[in-house]
């Protein structure tokens, strides 16, 4: 069975190439643009992992993964962190949070599937 | 790629034309917090996303305008019209970078070193001073900066070698809930290299104070690899801050191995910290293995004993098989080329033959020199090609010590290995093919036949077992012998498992060999334990099933309390055999000359004194017999004075009545292929110097189908008058 | 998770079938629990379950324990799925020594073992 993933990023492009990056590798892929947006479209559904970005409008992503835990059906699910912050703060705020992990820009496809599977089979 | 390229493009003029607007609003309402944030993430989009598809001098260029509006955002600078300018001026070269990439107009690098020299002036306590650090952010430097990110690629291998890691991973309580499994990264490090895993429970509460969401699981893993520490460090990136994580190499790839094998048990925990001094001191005054009287005494958790086991037996593995891979100068060459050899080799040997016989006929004498120059010539090549493909068994029966003395520390069983025949050689295949069966094999002796040293004493045995190994070539076979004086079977105990299985009905007489043959039914184990020692889910079903794909057999022989001894017979299938051709009607068959005795004539006064009866008697005893011509139904007249080739199969003598006796051959023997795999008593074939093809028995099985279908006869007549 | 529980006398059988995953991990405990404060064996029947993790093996470890304290049983029956043989393999929890704490030689990292 597939594994679901969501990818919540406010850039139409890194949407495309991440969802691409991941079907190539044979995840079933959501998107959504912020974190607001991916609230609604979680909405219960089942998830294996999320990837988000941090700076989004409407819901930022360090206030979505905040909500994403305090959902008793999110509690463990795992979280990466998109991020071009290579500030130990950020990363720090991100963790504190909730986050899993966190993979910085640029990265490449192989990148993303090496970090993606420490989380997912 | 070109594809999310345009995808790019096309957000990025979008997101420019939005920053336009942004930052003309901003100049109207400088204190606008949320408009700064607009500006931030366009920027910061760009940048991010720059760097993702390609346009490195674009994320560069944008880096510096993002980093000021950092500052902004976070009240550190202030919103002026300079900086107003200053980004739109930027905004307009990221654009011409952006159509110069698809052959626009050349970007004015002058005017994009200004911007950002003024940018930068901007930034508090600066200025020149981040300039020459950082100079002008190449793309480089981008990557470099983020040097926590996880790669995730193989770091470039410097040492060429194998290295072995001692890997302790104590995960925080929390990790589950910070959505992390901690067994995938388990996983990746399995996908490193050569890897085991040991998960030490001692910390699990009991169910009162269990908190379901907590982890309370830690690791010892000992890992085999070529990565460097840093690539095993990178695995552990996103927990490394909350984790207990200790990394120590134990093995590096040659450089620390002393001569005396690996570790004590007890160095080894004390190394890890799981045991102190004085514990281990107190109880290495009794006679037990360090492992059973560290745990009786209380000191230690036998997760820790298991775990300092494996390392043990790892690192011992590891070294084993790099002083092979030293020791064995030679050349590799697949067997495939080698068995094509030996085939060129047969045809040639065959070829010879025909020459040799052509040059006696035409009786030329240059031509008779040059056939025995290529005679001898020939017979050197075969024994060579021979010898490549034969091996002496005895470098397996070395490799067997390892594994006994592994094996009896583990179980705290003291075993001496004893062998015998390690010269006998054994084709190459046949040899390789054995292994796994007689490691199964002599695995099951030492965990289940050879008993517990007090146990041992108690019937009056010494101490330490006797595994005895030995091969003997016997006729065209070589028998393996594994002895261990142990327990030996317990029919009772094997016949009750086999009822409880179901492989077998209550009401069935059996003899002892018949319920000995049982444990290689498929399904059939009295192993209570799968555990690492008798090998994993591998039956004697398995042992059985490779043996008999060599053509051998198996045979059991145990007392109980006395022993066991197993004996498997294998073919030479692939060798040079001396014969003894024979010819029946026009039939020519060879009989390995190893268990011929000698030849006598057998006339018709001879069958009619028998009454019937195949016994012949030789010189004064009688001896059975078999008509090669009756048993393959070979229709032709009988000549007056037949031939027996007598010979000792199995102990006893028996003879083999054929028409002539032609004389010795010598003969590479060919196999039949998998048609004829199943025709009793013919072992393979061989083809003579005129290329007719003479077929090689194999007594043993001849005789047992005789005596089979005979018996069959007999039961057939006691059924038919009671 | 579905549970399905059965008793006769002194005995219980839990029939667990569907994912046994740390969602659902206290109700494992929990029921566990009062099993071992009702009876005196416990059957665990993992025939039908379609995935464990850690956190289960966890528990079921803790389980153990909790049941050689009280001096009871617990065993988990010989038709173990494959997925359940592979989550042990995985997570390391291969045994061919029982731990320190038990006092009837049993653990259930050992299979048949009992």
């Amino acid at each position: 069975m597939a594994k679901t993933l969501l990818i919540v990023d406010d850039s139409a492009s890194m949407r495309q190439i991440v969802s691409f990056a991941l079907k190539d590798a044979g995840y079933e892929v959501i998107t959504a643009i912020n974190g607001r947006d991916a609230l609604n479209k979680l909405n219960g559904t089942r998830i294996d992992m999320v990837i988000t970005d941090l700076n989004m409008p409407e819901m930022d992503g360090i206030e979505f993964i905040k909500h994403l835990r305090s959902n008793s059906g999110y509690k463990f699910t795992p979280v990466l962190m998109l991020t071009t912050e290579s500030q130990e703060s950020k990363k720090q705020e991100g963790k504190q949070a909730g986050a899993s992990g966190w993979i910085v820009k640029p990265f490449t496809p192989e990148q993303l599937i090496t970090t993606t599977k420490k989380f997912v089979r | 790629m070109d594809k999310h390229r345009e995808a790019f493009k096309d957000e990025a003029y979008e997101l420019l034309s939005e920053l336009e607007t942004s930052l003309l609003e901003l100049e109207d309402a400088p204190e606008d917090i949320e408009i700064v944030g607009r500006v931030f993430r366009a920027m910061h989009t760009i940048k991010g996303s720059g760097a993702m598809f390609g346009f490195d001098d674009i994320a560069a260029f944008t880096h510096e305008i993002e980093t000021v509006f950092d500052l902004v955002r976070n009240g550190e600078i202030s919103v002026t019209k300079e900086l107003i300018d200053l980004t739109l001026s930027a905004r307009d070269h990221i654009r011409t970078m952006l159509d110069a990439s698809d052959g626009g107009e050349a970007t004015n690098e002058v005017m994009a070193g200004e911007i950002m020299t003024s940018l930068k002036k901007l930034i508090p306590g600066s200025e020149e001073k981040k300039e020459e650090t950082e100079g002008p952010a190449a793309p480089a430097d981008l990557i470099d900066e983020d040097d926590s990110s996880p790669t995730g690629l193989p770091s470039p291998d410097t040492q060429g070698g194998n290295i072995t890691y001692r890997i302790r991973f104590r995960p925080s309580r929390d990790i589950f809930k910070k959505g992390t499994n901690p067994v995938l990264l388990l996983d990746e490090l399995r996908r490193t290299g050569k890897c085991k895993v040991v998960a030490q429970t001692d910390a699990i509460p009991l169910l009162k104070d269990f908190d379901p969401e907590a982890c309370y699981t830690y690791w010892d893993v000992i890992l085999t690899t070529r990565q460097g520490i840093n690539a095993i460090k990178d695995i552990f990136i996103f927990v490394e801050d909350d984790s207990e994580l200790s990394i120590n190499i134990i093995d590096d790839g040659g450089r620390l191995d002393n001569a005396a094998g690996y570790k004590r048990l007890g160095e080894i925990l004390i190394e890890r910290g799981d045991l102190i001094h004085e514990d281990l001191q107190k109880v290495l005054g009794s006679q037990k293995p360090i492992g059973e009287m560290l745990v009786d005494a209380g000191v230690i958790d036998t997760g820790k004993v298991q775990s300092a086991l494996i390392e043990q037996e790892h690192v011992s593995d590891v070294r084993e098989s790099r002083r092979k891979a030293e020791s064995l100068s030679s050349i590799r060459v697949s067997s495939g080329k080698l068995d094509s050899l030996v085939d060129l080799v047969g045809e040639l040997v065959t070829v010879q033959s025909r020459l040799s016989r052509t040059a006696a006929y035409q009786n030329d004498p240059e031509l008779l020199s040059i056939a025995e120059v290529v005679e001898r010539l020939t017979c050197e090549l075969r024994d060579n090609t021979m010898s490549i493909r034969m091996l002496p068994i005895g470098t397996t029966f070395s490799k067997f010590r390892r594994l006994v003395r592994t094996l009896s520390n583990e179980l705290g069983k003291e075993v001496v290995m004893t062998t015998e025949g390690a010269e006998t050689e054994l084709d190459k295949t046949v040899i390789e093919r054995l292994n796994d069966p007689l490691v199964h094999l002599i695995r099951n002796s030492i965990d289940h036949g050879i008993e517990l040293p007090g146990v041992r004493e108690a019937s009056g045995k010494p101490g330490h077992g006797t595994v005895h190994l030995s091969a003997v070539h016997s006729g065209a076979n070589v028998l393996i012998r594994i002895e261990d004086d142990g327990s030996g079977l317990d029919a009772k105990a094997i016949k009750a498992m086999a009822l409880e299985r179901g492989l077998v009905s209550h009401d069935l007489e059996m003899t002892e060999k018949e319920v000995f043959a049982l444990i290689f039914v498929p399904g059939f184990s009295t192993v209570k334990n799968v555990t690492g020692v008798s090998g994993r889910g591998v039956g004697m079903d398995v042992v059985k099933r490779g043996i008999e794909a060599l053509r051998g057999s198996i045979d059991i022989n145990s007392k109980k309390g006395a022993g066991t001894t197993i004996t498997l017979k294998l073919p030479l299938t692939l060798a040079i055999i001396d014969g003894l051709l024979v010819k029946v009607a026009e039939e020519f068959f060879v009989l390995p000359l190893s268990i011929v005795e000698g030849c006598v004539e057998l006339s018709r006064e001879d069958v009619a004194r028998a009454h019937g009866r195949h016994v012949a008697n030789v010189r004064g005893e009688p001896v059975p017999y078999i008509c090669l011509k009756e048993h393959f139904m070979i229709n032709s007249g009988t000549p007056g004075i037949e031939q027996i080739v007598i010979t000792e199969v199995d102990g006893s003598r028996v003879g083999f009545v054929v028409d002539d006796v032609i004389g010795e051959h010598q003969t590479v023997i060919k196999s039949l292929g998998s048609f004829y795999k199943d025709v009793e008593g013919v072992s393979g074939a061989t083809i003579m110097g005129d290329g007719r093809v003479a077929l090689i028995l194999d007594a043993p099985k001849l005789l047992q189908a005789v005596e089979q279908e005979e018996a069959g006869i007999y039961s057939k007549n006691a059924k038919l008058n009671p | 998770m579905e549970l399905q529980v059965e008793q006769s006398g002194d005995i219980e059988r839990l029939t667990f079938s569907g994912e046994l995953t740390i969602q659902h991990s206290d109700k494992l405990r929990v029921s566990l629990m009062r099993t071992l404060d009702n009876v005196n064996h416990v059957f665990i029947n993992l025939e039908n379950v379609t995935s464990v993790d850690l956190s289960c093996l966890q528990l079921l470890c803790s389980a153990c324990h909790s049941s050689q304290k009280l001096n009871k049983l617990l065993t988990i029956t010989d038709k173990r799925p494959e997925i359940f043989k592979k989550a042990i393999e995985d997570a390391g929890y291969s045994r061919h020594i029982v731990c320190a704490s038990t006092t009837n030689k049993s653990c259930l990292w050992i299979e048949n073992g009992n």
